[in-house]
């Protein structure tokens, strides 16, 4: 019964991880570039959704404007920062993006400060309490309706990277630049799409988490942490395995928080990165034969 | 159709293309041949602006210098680039639609590109990736015929190849040539491409070294000792 709980437990959390690692994949699949500002990026457009909260008292609105300040994030820093800087190498952008990290971090401390402030959930009702046999299954209503939006979004995202004219460019346009050139893809503009997307989704984590990380400066640093390790889990070449390499993560960490002790989730999660990366360095649901280049 | 004049293409201080001019005509196959490092990708990727590039390029009379990849594909120049390009991951028929993002209908030119290739056809929900080599040429250049291009460019088609292909590539050249399609083909294979060209060009350091008519070049035993190490 308490692997049963911890497994339902860790289901809404394991979401927002595949959704944040979602994020990561799709910006560094397109463009190659691992964005260490994934977290701080979605953080500041939750800081802007908790204006707007505050302001309207209103937490769809919020949710809103969380995910329009990402879709421009995701633009301006596209456009102003990782565009002029395409052809430097790639561990020089990781430098870029740590940079980017920082300033973002600055900047909401100058807005905003370093407090900590609540958040409301989104959907406030009573737990659905299942009784069992040997016991009882609690779900918050409010990690439920999480779960339900996390899928649904990344559901949406891979329908539209499937089936799109626009989708199928962007996955063209990861697998080969100058193919996708001769074919008559704008990249810049490709490029500027999943930027905005990607950050979206990390600010539509940001709102979604933040009431139970509370929104400071650093709300979103573990979470970036563990959509890194979602992605490396799943596999980075394959979406969908970097969901649900998410999913297992939020699992997994309930199970050690419930079963080992709460003090090591964070270790054993990191072990488990090395582990998949000497045993099976292209992720567990990456396929083996990825063709011909 | 296509003229270019004084083309120069330079990566930081070492210049690649220096300053060379050439046409290619309606319903011609022109062909550049040059060894490795002569100048004959980055004189296509010149003119399609993937590379920066100084100088004047003429299509159908309009100048289209220093337009983006983007605007040149719109009007019609369609390169097959070397080494194929094409999308390993996605599907033969995804490929196929990808070709056609900025010109071209899917629905009625595959038709003429499953005629072409009917193997492409029958692999439609492979991953392309999956295709043997030959296969992912002629893939890559359904993707390119599939855009109906004013003008095809093609960068050495018959690269790492076994013979029988090579001769099926240029057989389907032959058949595109009888459709009208102006051709720009970027070879060292020399007899090959001069057998089926109507003029040449010579590439040698990034300069013209030769020009001429094809069949005439393939006759001249100086210019074959010379240029084409024959």
């Amino acid at each position: 019964m308490q692997i049963l709980q911890g497994i339902i437990s860790g289901i809404p959390q394991g979401a927002l991880y595949g959704l944040t690692a979602f994020g990561i994949a799709l910006i560094f699949k397109t463009t190659g570039v691992l964005n260490f500002a994934h977290g701080n990026s979605g953080m500041l457009a939750t800081y802007v959704g908790l204006s707007v909260y505050l302001l309207t008292q209103n937490i769809i609105f919020s949710i809103i404007a969380a995910v329009i300040t990402g879709l421009l994030v995701g633009l301006v820093v596209e456009r102003f920062l990782m565009r002029p800087l395409k052809n430097i190498s790639s561990g020089a952008m990781l430098i870029v993006t740590l940079g980017l990290l920082m300033v973002i971090e600055g900047i909401v401390m100058v807005i905003w400060g370093v407090d900590y402030h609540r958040f409301p959930e989104i959907y406030m009702a009573a737990p659905i309490i299942l009784f069992l046999e040997n016991g009882v299954l609690v779900m918050p209503s409010n990690d439920i309706a999480i779960t339900i939006i996390s899928l649904a979004v990344m559901l949406a995202l891979a329908l539209f990277l499937r089936y799109t004219k626009l989708g199928i460019a962007i996955r063209a346009r990861s697998e080969d630049e100058i193919g996708a050139l001769v074919c008559g893809i704008d990249i810049n503009n490709v490029d500027t799409i999943v930027w905005s997307v990607g950050i979206a989704t990390i600010a539509l984590v940001g709102v979604l988490a933040a009431p139970k990380t509370y929104i400071h400066p650093s709300m979103l640093i573990n979470m970036q942490l563990y959509g890194i390790t979602a992605g490396v889990l799943g596999g980075f070449s394959n979406l969908f395995g970097v969901i649900l390499g998410g999913l297992i993560l939020g699992i997994l960490e309930k199970l050690v928080g419930v079963f080992i002790s709460p003090d090591y989730q964070l270790s054993i999660i990191l072990i488990l990165i090395i582990l998949v990366l000497l045993f099976k360095p292209s992720g567990l649901f990456a396929k083996e034969f990825e063709g011909r280049a | 159709m296509l003229e270019v004049q004084n083309l120069e293409v330079n990566y930081g201080p070492i210049k690649a293309v220096k300053g060379i001019s050439f046409s290619v005509s309606k319903g011609e196959i022109v062909t550049i041949l040059g060894s490795n490092g002569a100048g004959k990708t980055s004189t296509l990727f010149g003119i399609l602006n993937i590379v920066k590039s100084k100088g004047k390029v003429l299509f159908n009379g309009e100048d289209v210098s220093n337009k983006n990849t983007v605007y040149m594909v719109k009007k019609g120049i369609v390169l097959c680039p070397e080494n194929r390009r094409i999308f390993p991951g996605l599907t033969v028929e995804e490929n196929l639609k990808m070709g056609t993002y900025l010109r071209g209908n899917y629905q009625k030119n595959s038709k003429y590109v499953y005629d072409l290739f009917p193997i492409l056809k029958e692999r439609g929900k492979q991953k392309a990736g999956s295709l043997s080599g030959g296969e992912q040429q002629m893939l890559a250049l359904g993707r390119a015929l599939i855009a109906s291009p004013d003008l095809l460019m093609l960068d050495e088609p018959s690269l790492g190849l076994a013979p029988i292909i090579i001769d099926e590539i240029f057989g389907v050249l032959k058949i595109l040539k009888e459709d009208g399609i102006p051709i720009l083909l970027v070879e060292q294979n020399a007899i090959k491409s001069l057998k089926i060209s109507d003029r040449a060009y010579v590439l040698e350091n990034g300069k013209i070294a030769y020009s001429g008519n094809a069949s005439e070049m393939l006759k001249d035993e100086k210019v074959k000792k010379a240029y084409l190490g024959m």
